[in-house]
């Protein structure tokens, strides 16, 4: 239970932090104004309204993550608090798996506070709290957020500097949710796939939701969608599955988490 | 059982060899001087023993264990204050007393730890970051201290700290051999190992020079006990370096400083200033000082 130990002081420790607090702040600001904003400017509906904060959060949930744990391994390492640690009882997996379970506490923990926010904003403006729709993106949301910081984690685990970890958690944003549309689209012109309407195949239709973000999309259009008047429905192909997006968000918290702890594990910490 | 072992330990970081060929053992109980100039390769041993790196070639015991294969096992024994640390800088100094309670399974009053290192309630309650070079070195002690160690491994442990520091910690050092534990204690400052160390070993580009204890040592190297005379006037046609043991001679204004690699040779000198005609005033006597032995040993690699 030594992994409990170090993750509850590492969420403590990082809790203080005003970087986190700081996009935490912007989470919830975001959250509370996109609920908040179509109600009071015309007639809308506080469903929808839940809906509508799926863009941005998308976006924003990434960065949270990243910002709240690229350092959790890399940073101490550079800074000697882990010769600290590493002189106590934990091994080296106890660190890398306390520091995940910290900072997955602390982006759910933010996650949770924003939509209990909009939740309170939905009360105020619309008179009512659509409830399944709130859970459903909260929910979505935190696997979304905890997948990025599997990311994070094990980037930070892979390496020595905090220069170079955050490198590659930029990296990683900027080619899974700025890049990868681009990148396919490339893709797509290259092989002949029929851009818009036309027949694509499996293959291409999972690769673009294989993103962390571009996957919790699809689950949402599935899973919340399918509470919304309208909406977009569970998609029928077994690779664009409710299951298959899970398996793809599983895979983004733990393969980076386990190459990392690989990496971390053989590393000389002189 | 001996408390450290290692068997022809070595590591090297790409070109560079920074243990070689190292056999170092230390028994327990003893409080043993690991001494070194900067670079010697004090650090990087340390780290072995820790898991913070893995060697190339050879093995190191720790309490009867494996250094590597059964790290946590040896760490759960240990109490480390290592060189380079940092502190979590948002969390109190009792949070970190916490911490190592916890991750030892101890039942330690924090307080009284902080007590025991020198930090005040008042400050025990404090940020680390806030804390001064020497707090931070208290501290660090004073988890190092939690749960009673078998084996305390201090790696330049009066770094920053102010002379009065230093001997406090030089009380611990010796409370903890008192009761019982092993200490290993790193040091390039070399008044710190001479007031408490049972034996010392002196490591200079990764290799072991010396292991003994300081008056061994001191015997083993036969130098540099000095006599100095003062004279109301000096005598021509001393001869001194003719004497048997006298290794060396300086003439102030009104004395000689003699160096005598054996102790009956200050009689001697004596002697012969006064045959030769000198009214001696004053005599004073100095032994060699750990400072000159550590140069002795480790000058002519250089």
């Amino acid at each position: 239970m030594r992994w409990l130990a170090v993750a509850r002081k590492d969420f403590e420790n990082a809790a203080r932090a005003y970087l986190v607090w700081g996009v935490a702040g912007v989470l919830a600001a975001l959250v509370v104004l996109i609920v908040a904003v179509p109600g009071l400017v015309g007639d809308f509906s506080a469903r929808l309204a839940f809906e509508a904060t799926t863009q941005a959060v998308g976006t924003v949930v990434p960065i949270v993550a990243l910002v709240a744990a690229y350092l959790s391994v890399a940073g101490e390492r550079e800074s000697g608090t882990l010769r600290l640690l590493l002189s106590l009882p934990p091994s080296r997996r106890d660190v890398v798996v306390g520091k995940f379970l910290a900072r997955a506490a602390l982006v759910v923990a933010s996650i949770l506070l924003a939509f209990a926010l909009g939740a309170v904003a939905s009360l105020a403006v619309y008179g009512t709290v659509p409830v399944d729709v709130a859970l459903g993106t909260a929910a979505l949301t935190c696997l979304l957020g905890v997948s990025f910081v599997g990311v994070a984690v094990g980037v930070s685990a892979s390496v020595g500097s905090r220069a170079r970890a955050v490198a590659l958690a930029v990296g990683f944003f900027v080619v899974t949710v700025v890049l990868w549309s681009p990148l396919l689209l490339a893709v797509q012109v290259l092989l002949g796939i029929p851009l818009q309407g036309g027949p694509q195949p499996d293959w291409f239709l999972f690769l673009e939701s294989f993103p962390p973000s571009s996957a919790f999309g699809r689950l949402y259009d599935s899973i919340v969608g399918s509470l919304l008047p309208g909406g977009p429905g569970a998609s029928d192909t077994v690779f664009l599955s409710d299951g298959a997006m899970l398996a793809v968000l599983a895979f983004w918290t733990l393969l980076p988490l386990l190459f990392g702890y690989w990496r971390f594990e053989r590393a000389d910490l002189g | 059982m001996t408390a450290i072992r290692t068997e022809r330990l070595t590591k090297r970081f790409g070109g560079l060899t920074a243990v070689d060929d190292l056999d170092l053992t230390v028994q327990e109980g003893e409080v043993f001087g690991f001494l070194g100039p900067n670079g010697a390769g004090k650090s990087t041993t340390i780290n072995v023993l820790l898991d913070f790196v893995r060697p190339t070639a050879g093995t190191a015991t720790v309490l009867g264990r494996d250094a590597q294969a059964e790290s946590t096992a040896v760490r759960e024994r240990l109490g480390v204050l290592p060189e380079g640390f940092d502190l979590y800088d948002r969390l109190s100094g009792r949070a970190h007393i916490d911490l190592a309670v916890d991750l030892k399974d101890a039942d330690d009053d924090p307080d009284a730890v902080l007590e025991r290192v020198g930090l005040a309630p008042e400050a025990g309650g404090r940020s680390a970051g806030g804390y001064s070079q020497g707090m931070r070195q208290r501290l660090a002690l004073g988890m190092a201290l939690v749960g009673e160690p078998d084996l305390l491994v201090l790696d330049e442990p009066t770094n920053g700290l102010d002379p009065n520091g230093a001997r406090e910690m030089r009380a611990i050092v010796r409370e903890e051999a008192d009761r019982g534990a092993t200490v290993f204690f790193s040091s390039h400052i070399l008044d710190q190992v001479q007031a408490v160390c049972d034996r010392v070993g002196i490591i200079d580009g990764g290799s072991l020079v010396a292991v003994d204890t300081i008056d061994g040592l001191r015997a083993e190297v036969g130098t540099a006990a000095t006599i100095t005379l003062e004279v109301d006037a000096l005598p021509t046609e001393l001869h001194l370096t003719e004497l048997e043991g006298v290794s060396g001679v300086a003439f102030g204004e009104a004395s000689v400083t003699a160096t005598c690699t054996d102790p009956a040779a200050k009689v001697a000198v004596v002697d012969r200033v006064r045959e030769a005609g000198g009214t001696v005033q004053d005599i004073t006597t100095s032994e060699a000082s750990l400072e000159e032995l550590f140069a002795a040993y480790t000058g002519e690699r250089r």
